[in-house]
């Protein structure tokens, strides 16, 4: 096996873009397994032009290489990131895994996949000086694998800005700490004058991949509070056939669809309904 | 690969594959099987040492990210008095039965103690939530990490 460890990202873009080279950051989903099959391996994770966290105006960029734990320590990051973060592994993982790397792991379990799906946010891919950019929700595109093009690196992933007032987040796993998850769901929510003004929703662990359907948070919009637990049962039916799950060590199909929606049911009709209600 | 950094201070050089495992890398020399494997896959901490101050899973760690990094494993922290003090209070509350996740626990702690002088109970559970102990029953280790907490750390 070859390692590459080139000083820059300019090095790095140019190996990648020359030889067959499986990038690695942090390596913590790569060191478990079987590691050897690969021929050639460029190393990103001492790059400090990979790591840099910055908040903008319109909200924040995240170098492809920043760690989970450096992530959960910049200002910029919301507050619903950091709940996703907190429970993601344990602190020595965090300390090595990195953003990137738990997208284009593309794992249909992937802890940060949910928020990013329903933050909109995007990755930059860059290849030699080009550079485009894509939704995450389009970049993961099933279980292990990505829209990633053999010459292109992940560089940085954008989170757009967002004034969520209510966030929920529920991560259903063996143990509280350093388990993978079973299913995961994040709700997010604006409201003004006692009403639903935008939600965004996101169920992990339950399909091939991330299901968010703008359509379905459509129902929510304008709603009131005595209003949420009907249509909330109504959204829950309409997600019902996206939810198809699978049996693995894990957890079993059954638990899983059963489990995500009442979990939905419960947090956005009667704990949405309850924040609506404080003033 | 060559790759060069630091053991406990000490500058290791090793020609090896991008992909080899610190903790074999460590496990290798001489002197330093205080680091342990468990797991093998990141679950349980017994493995753990401090890169760059930070801990770390070693089962994880592949030699291609060594470069210019610097290692503390169990063996380098003896020497300090956080050592000593997390060794009292490990002793004096039970903290230990079989000893096999022991320096993985004492690494954690002591990256705990480093950024939380005197931790609560909640930020011991977190900075501990990576490590497995089958014997314990976890009580005596976090009353173990309290109590080295609240003890003024002496100079070196």
């Amino acid at each position: 096996m070859k390692g590459h460890r080139p000083p820059t990202l300019a090095g790095a873009l140019h190996i990648r873009g020359e030889r067959e080279v499986l990038p690695v950051a942090g390596a913590t989903d790569l060191m478990v397994g079987d590691p050897a099959v690969h021929e050639e391996v460029l190393f990103l994770d001492h790059l400090r032009e990979l790591r840099e966290i910055t908040g903008t105006d319109h909200g924040m960029e995240i170098g492809a290489a920043a760690t989970l734990s450096q992530l959960s320590a910049a200002p910029a990051a919301p507050d619903a990131l950091k709940a996703v973060i907190s429970e993601f592994a344990s602190p020595a993982i965090r300390n090595r895994a990195t953003i990137a790397g738990n997208i284009c792991n593309a794992s249909p379990a992937a802890d940060l996949l949910p928020f990013l799906y329903l933050s909109d946010a995007h990755v930059v891919l860059a290849r030699n000086a080009e550079d485009r950019e894509i939704p995450v929700s389009q970049f993961v595109t099933g279980p292990g694998t990505t829209l990633l093009q053999p010459h292109e690196l992940v560089t940085r992933v954008i989170i757009p800005s967002s004034s969520w007032d209510f966030t929920f987040y529920r991560k259903v796993a063996s143990r509280r700490s350093n388990s993978l998850s079973k299913l995961s769901l994040q709700i997010c929510a604006k409201c003004t004058s006692g009403r639903v003004e935008r939600i965004a929703v996101a169920f992990g662990g339950v399909a091939p991949t991330v299901v968010r359907v703008p359509e379905i948070e459509q129902f929510f919009v304008h709603a009131g509070r005595k209003e949420l637990a009907a249509i909330a049962a109504e959204a829950a039916a309409s997600y019902g056939p996206l939810i198809v799950p699978i049996d693995d060590q894990r957890s079993t199909a059954r638990y899983r669809k059963h489990t995500a929606l009442a979990l939905f049911r419960h947090a956005a009709g009667n704990l949405l309904a309850r924040h609506l209600e404080t003033p | 690969m060559k790759v060069t950094f630091q053991v406990n201070g000490t500058t290791v050089s090793v020609e090896t594959e991008p992909l080899t495992r610190l903790l074999d890398i460590l496990r290798a020399q001489p002197g330093l099987t205080g680091t342990k494997e468990g797991c093998g896959e990141g679950e349980c901490g017994a493995c753990a040492v401090l890169l760059n101050g930070e801990v770390v899973n070693s089962c994880l760690l592949p030699a291609g990210s060594l470069e210019g990094a610097s290692v503390t494993t169990i063996e380098g922290l003896r020497d300090t008095a956080r050592y000593s003090t997390l060794e009292d209070s490990f002793g004096r509350h039970g903290g230990v039965q079989c000893g096999f996740c022991t320096p993985g626990f004492m690494i954690a702690s002591a990256a705990l103690l480093r950024e939380n002088p005197s931790p609560a109970d909640a930020a011991i559970r977190v900075a501990l939530s990576g490590n497995l102990c089958r014997c314990t029953g976890y009580t005596g280790i976090i009353e173990a990490v309290k109590s080295a907490g609240r003890i003024p750390e002496k100079k070196q």
